[in-house]
């Protein structure tokens, strides 16, 4: 088998040809290259590949015809190093296999743990050995958190009022009972709708942003150079960053419910004609201060939880920017579905309770 | 906030540093494999080996960001592995670390960076930080960017920043991953010059990785020379230069070592 050139247009006919005569079962293939005038690297990777494949088949190969140019280049390559991987090639276990896909939840799930611990203890622990919470690097990562999501918190605030107002208005029509919307609204707003939404928004801005932010920070040795200065990036970095975003779940909270009941109420207003006296009043027999201080404590809670995971995902951050990009991913999915299962178990503590 | 030298007691010695057996593998392969080493209090010393044989590793367990697998790193007497959180904390103030890329704080400017140490880990006045890292900034001829942000610096502009950082608490000791790598000769000299001035004047142990040898030459007392994850000797800068070993001698004339050649392996597939 010849060509007068062994190069990237041919090489794949070629090799094909080559894979055939292998399967065919011979003990011994003799490559004659002797034909070949002009040659580049994919031609020759064509002939290493040629090589590995009979390798891997235990077929011996011999080769004839190099020119002076072909064993130049192969001077520069070790023939042996490139096919030694066709030797192995172990089959993976349906067991590895589940473990190579549980493992990394496993450790990601206990990174989370260890790193809510290290902030609790820092924040319990920490005042009692004279460090105290950094007051002017929590400042910059609320700025970020709390402030910057001020404008799309109040546009979500506003629109979900008027929509939650508007589907209950077409409910309560039937029935004449339309001063009930403030009920509705106020009720899922403020036990359901308001943490909730403030969790997500704060997962998708904050979450990403620390675990991007750390992740890269790792890989540019950044987190190793402050350890290396004596600084502590869980005092440093992380914990601002948590209490930031406990801190912005907790404002924010308060602020979406606030607009999305306004929202609730101009729609009542404005379609069904109720005044906004009523409608506070119908809001104040509604809402009770305990409900206020649950939906607060709900929210707080779900930004820690946005707020470690974001941390710990991107301080664990191992290879590159493709790590970066997953645990930015992760931060946002495992914080949206992290903040549910909590909004569960608040739930069912609170129907267990009382 | 913890003061330095208030608890710290440094041990007598006269190895600053000692490295003892330190065995290390990353992703299941050995990449250090019994490394001993002593290095003087007040030396200039150099570790010298090809390209990833693992020096980087070995700046990490001497700094103790990184625990080796086996073995143990000995710091003004205290084994740096196995300190207590305080204990490591002291020690590293008594080291600096200029690392290989910089590791430059991407969200503050040069100055900022170099300050960051004296702000985090002394009580002194913002003037004084202020002039004090404008100092050292100045030492690498990096004044006239103080104010830029490290993603605005060339390569070897953040090298020299990272110098200037590592030296901002008057360190014991300071490490260098190739300081000169990337720079050009005149400020790769000049660089070389600083390393000399802060050991002969402030008597700093410097320990320096590279592979510049002009550089290593130039500034070191004694050199290590690291192959295949050992240290494959190790002693005074002229006995160094003069040893017969054929693979120091191509390290230090730059030639290929001749066993190297294994690459005409294409030969036993010839048919003959
Ligand atoms: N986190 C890691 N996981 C797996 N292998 C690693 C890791 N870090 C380094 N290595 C490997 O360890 C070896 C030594 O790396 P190291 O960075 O110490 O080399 P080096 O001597 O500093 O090289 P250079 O002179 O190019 O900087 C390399 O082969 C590298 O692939
Ligand atoms: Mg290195």
């Amino acid at each position: 088998m010849a060509a007068a050139n062994l190069d990237r247009s041919s090489v794949a006919a070629l090799t094909g040809d080559f894979e055939r005569a292998l399967r065919e079962g011979p003990e011994r293939v003799i490559v004659d290259l002797g034909a070949v005038e002009a040659f580049d690297s994919a031609g020759l990777g064509g002939v290493v590949a040629g090589l590995e494949a009979a390798k891997a088949r235990g077929v011996e190969v011999r080769l004839r015809g190099l020119s002076q140019a072909m064993l130049d280049f192969f001077s520069l390559v070790s023939v042996q190093r490139l096919t030694a991987s066709a030797e192995r090639g172990a089959e993976i276990g349906p067991v590895t296999r589940l473990g190579e896909f549980v493992e990394p939840i496993m450790d990601g799930a206990v990174a989370v743990l260890a790193t809510a611990g290290d902030v609790l203890r820092e924040l319990v622990v920490g005042p009692f050995k004279r460090r105290f919470l950094r007051l002017d690097r929590t400042a910059v990562e609320v700025d970020h958190c709390a402030a910057g999501a001020l404008p799309i918190i109040a546009l979500i605030g506003f629109l979900l009022g008027l929509i939650l107002a508007m589907q209950a208005y077409v409910q309560l029509r039937v029935f004449g009972a339309e001063i009930y919307i403030a009920n509705m609204v106020g009720v899922s707003v403020l036990a359901e709708i308001g943490p909730l939404m403030t969790a997500i928004v704060l997962a998708a801005r904050s979450g990403s942003r620390n675990a991007a932010q750390l992740g890269a920070m790792v890989v540019g040795e950044e987190i190793a150079a402050l350890e290396q200065m004596g600084v502590r990036p869980l005092r440093f970095l992380v914990v601002p960053k948590v209490v930031a975003c406990a801190f912005a779940a907790l404002a924010l909270s308060v602020i979406f419910d606030v607009i999305a009941m306004a929202g609730g109420a101009l729609f009542a207003w404005g379609v069904a004609g109720i005044e906004f006296d009523a409608f506070a009043q119908q809001l104040r027999g509604a809402l009770h201060a305990s409900d206020f201080f649950l939906a607060l404590i709900k929210s707080a809670t779900f930004g820690l939880a946005v707020g470690v995971i974001g941390c710990a995902l991107g301080l664990r951050v191992r290879g590159g920017s493709e790590g970066v990009g997953r645990a930015t991913t992760g931060a946002v999915v495992v914080g949206i579905f992290l903040v549910i299962v909590i909004d569960a178990v608040f739930v069912t503590a609170q129907r267990l309770l009382g | 906030m913890e003061l330095p030298d208030s608890t710290f007691t440094p041990r007598r010695t006269d190895d600053i540093v000692r490295v003892l057996a330190v065995t290390t593998s990353l992703g299941g392969r050995t990449i250090l494999d019994g490394v001993d080493l002593a290095i003087r209090r007040g030396e200039v010393f150099v570790i010298m080996g090809p390209s990833g044989c693992g020096k980087t590793t070995l700046l990490r367990h001497l700094c103790g960001l990184l625990a080796p697998s086996f073995g143990s790193v000995t710091v003004e007497g205290h084994d740096i592995h196995a300190a207590s959180p305080e204990l490591l904390h002291l020690l590293r103030l008594r080291t600096g670390l200029s690392f290989q890329g910089g590791a430059l704080l991407g969200s503050m400017t040069v100055l900022e960076n170099v300050e960051l140490p004296l702000r985090e880990n002394t009580e002194l006045p913002a003037r004084v930080i202020r002039e004090t890292a404008r100092m050292k900034l100045d030492m690498v001829g990096l004044l006239h960017a103080a104010d830029l942000l490290p993603s605005s610096l060339s390569g070897g502009m953040k090298k020299r920043a990272a110098i200037a950082r590592a030296i901002a608490l008057d360190p014991e000791i300071v490490y260098f991953d190739e300081p000169s790598a990337g720079l050009d000769p005149v400020t790769a000299a000049e660089v070389d010059n600083l390393i000399q001035k802060l050991n002969q004047v402030f008597g700093i142990t410097m320990v320096v990785v590279t592979h510049d040898l002009q550089s290593a030459h130039a500034i070191a007392d004694r050199v290590a020379v690291l192959h295949e994850g050992r240290v494959l000797r190790c002693g005074t800068r002229d006995q160094i230069w003069a040893d017969p070993d054929p693979r120091i001698r191509a390290f230090i004339e730059r030639r290929l070592p001749v066993e190297e050649v294994d690459g005409m392996d294409i030969l036993r597939f010839l048919e003959i």
